[in-house]
């Protein structure tokens, strides 16, 4: 089976305490029904959820999206932004789990990864870093996202030039942040020969930020 | 074993008076579960309060996976881990619909069942011990993928639109015969796409020859349809046009001194082969490359694979002659008697799924690389010469390594004979074969 893989990197540093984590899972709930309902992503995407705050973990391994059960997170009191670490994680997990063509298997689509942060990175020595190995591993598509008034583009280009932000943190903006993700996860598990970089065009509560 | 002085209840003998969680009247939606849960050992008298806190814990940790309609699922307690506890069912109310039964044996409650129906909603457990647990489970049961594929006709404004399915058989005067046929893939069809996939076949009866091709336009490509289409088409005719110039008899001459030792480049080059392959399929590239002028559009967006051959009986036995860049296959069964299956090339898969080449690249067009796709195969005789796009190739052989295993030929081929008796008419309706994850357009020509 050729897999989808799908990483989904989110911010759970003391900010997204209360209602910003409440929203991120309540529009992950929704992306995973959705994709449940698609007959592609059904037989193709994988997810795995890496959380970070002051550590970085993987709170789900790359899992089929019919298994999928959301998990729960709660945000520390107070943490930093330990983004470095977690690209460290990403790049762990996408070597371990990501299957490439073999003689005697074929391997996965192109990976893709969506993070989001609400801040900055607190270990940006670690996060300079980080970025270089990222960028030394294919993936289908990054897309990172600057969630509210708090987090910083900047660090992000390091990343991907796909950037979008997000105003505001209530659930309204988040719940059409994760179904814009979800038409983007759908629309890549369609492209069956992987070589589509067209994503569906946003809503107007995020901004693609160029 | 003992069992414990409690009063006991069973299922049969609760009323509907007691006042009991077992005796509840929920509406059918509602999925409840009642249980009994009893200490049945001595050793765990008198730690009620233990006992209590490891079942609290046990019913918290249950997640309940996610079922499918139509296929086997199964879910349990497991209080095995607790000993000396004894489970029993009192009631179980809703799970019937969907297929599933609930039992109970010592330790253990177990659900299974092949969901019927798709659900998404709370399973509400009672759980009767020294005192009342209540606990409130999601369950969801995900509709069969297979119920979710849709059909739909493309828009009408799309732009070259071609027939959902094709097929054609030939008989050639060599005793074999011809099959080719293509269908649209699921994945097309449910986003209102037409069939990307093409296939060519022509048969000169002045010169003998047989020309065969198939192609898979790329996916992401608008108009590779019209590519795989033109590159099978244009490949085919100016093969034709151009093997018919070569001076007769004396290709034939070249063929029988070349036979002798295949690896001799002076002999391949003395039979012009080369050129003329490199001829036609610079044409075909330059008839896309137009086309897509025409029609303001880049050459990326007509991308496709091309996959053909020349077939011919001299004298001397069977001379194929094929060229392929992409993926599929293309593949020699039972040359000469032997049993192993010949690939007459190489698939160009890339380090991930969906990487591969591309007829329509610039680079391909090369004399250089075209000479190093091109294959020439002389054969005594065969069983079946396999041409397909990466749509039946992909579920028949999981890996690329399997392509070479006769075993994987000798599958798809019995599966053929079963089902088709290589009739082009059953030949269709056996290409919408399912297979997980495989929902592409598939080609498939077989000459036998």
């Amino acid at each position: 089976m050729r897999r989808l893989p799908v990483y989904i990197l989110l911010d759970t540093s003391g900010s997204m305490r209360g209602e910003p984590i409440e929203a991120v899972k309540s529009g992950l709930r929704a992306m995973i029904s959705s994709l449940n309902r698609d007959p592609y992503a059904l037989e193709t995407v994988c997810l795995s959820i890496i959380t970070f705050d002051r550590e970085a973990r993987v709170l789900v391994p790359l899992t089929e999206v019919s298994r999928f059960q959301i998990p729960e997170i709660t945000p520390p009191e107070t943490s930093p932004t330990n983004l470095g670490e977690a690209l460290q994680l990403l790049c762990r997990q996408y070597d371990q789990e990501v299957e490439k063509s073999t003689p005697e298997k074929k391997g996965d689509w192109l990976p893709l990864a969506f993070i989001m942060t609400d801040g900055s990175p607190s270990d940006s020595m670690l996060f300079r870093q980080m970025t270089e190995e990222v960028k030394r591993r294919k993936f289908g598509t990054i897309i990172a996202c600057a969630a509210g008034p708090q987090a910083k583009v900047d660090p992000l280009r390091g990343i991907t030039s796909q950037i979008v932000s997000l105003d505001t943190m209530d659930s309204n903006t988040f719940s059409k942040f994760w179904s814009w993700v979800s038409a983007s996860v759908s629309g890549k598990s369609q492209a069956v020969d992987g070589r589509s970089d067209s994503l569906p065009p946003p809503p107007s509560e995020i901004r693609l930020v160029l | 074993m003992e069992e414990e002085q409690e009063p006991q209840k069973s299922a049969a003998a609760m009323t509907p008076e007691e006042p009991e969680p077992c005796a509840s009247e929920e509406t059918p939606p509602e999925i409840t579960l009642a249980l009994r849960v009893n200490r049945v050992d001595a050793a765990v008298w008198g730690k009620a309060n233990e006992c209590m806190l490891k079942l609290a814990e046990a019913v918290q940790a249950l997640r309940i996976p996610h079922g499918q309609v139509g296929s086997p699922f199964a879910f349990t307690l497991d209080l095995q881990r607790i000993p000396g506890l004894r489970v029993q069912v009192c009631t179980a109310q809703g799970f019937d619909r969907f297929g599933l039964t609930v039992q109970a044996e010592s330790g253990q409650l177990r659900v299974e069942g092949v969901p019927t129906e798709e659900f998404d909603g709370a399973v509400t457990l009672h759980i009767h011990y020294a005192m009342e647990i209540e606990a409130r489970k999601t369950l969801t049961l995900l509709p069969d993928p297979r119920s979710l594929w849709k059909e739909i006709e493309p828009a009408a404004d799309e732009g070259y639109p071609r027939e959902h399915c094709a097929v054609r058989e030939l008989a050639i005067p060599e005793g074999k015969r011809v099959l080719a046929a293509s269908v649209r893939g699921r994945s097309h069809a449910h986003e209102g796409k037409f069939r990307d996939d093409a296939f060519a076949l022509e048969q000169d009866l002045s010169t003998g020859w047989l020309y065969l091709a198939v192609a898979d336009g790329a996916g992401s490509a608008r108009f590779s349809r019209k590519g795989a289409e033109m590159a099978c088409e244009g490949t085919i005719r100016f093969l034709r046009e151009n093997m018919a110039r070569l001076p007769e008899g004396e290709l034939e001459a070249h063929l029988k001194q070349w036979r002798t030792s295949p690896e001799d480049a002076e002999a391949r080059g003395n039979s012009q082969l080369d050129k003329v392959f490199h001829r036609a399929l610079y044409d075909a590239w330059f008839a896309v490359n137009g086309e897509a002028e025409q029609r303001g559009a880049k050459m990326r967006d007509y991308y496709t694979t091309l996959l053909v051959a020349a077939v011919k009986r001299f004298d001397f036995g069977w001379f194929i002659a094929n060229y392929w860049v992409g993926d599929g296959a293309v593949a020699l069964l039972g040359a000469d008697g032997a049993p192993e299956v010949r690939i007459l090339g190489k698939p160009d898969g890339g380090e991930f799924a969906g990487e591969t080449r591309f007829f329509t690249m610039k680079e391909e067009i090369t004399e250089e690389n075209i000479r190093g796709r091109l294959r020439y195969s002389f054969v005594s005789d065969f069983d079946a010469l396999f041409l397909m796009t990466d749509g039946v190739s992909d579920p028949f052989f999981e890996a690329e390594a399997d392509l070479f295993n006769p075993e994987r030929w000798e599958r798809l081929t019995a599966d053929l004979e079963e089902k088709t008796r290589f009739e082009a008419k059953d030949l269709l309706e056996w290409l919408n074969f399912w297979s997980r994850g495989n929902h592409d357009d598939r080609t498939l020509v077989v000459v036998r």
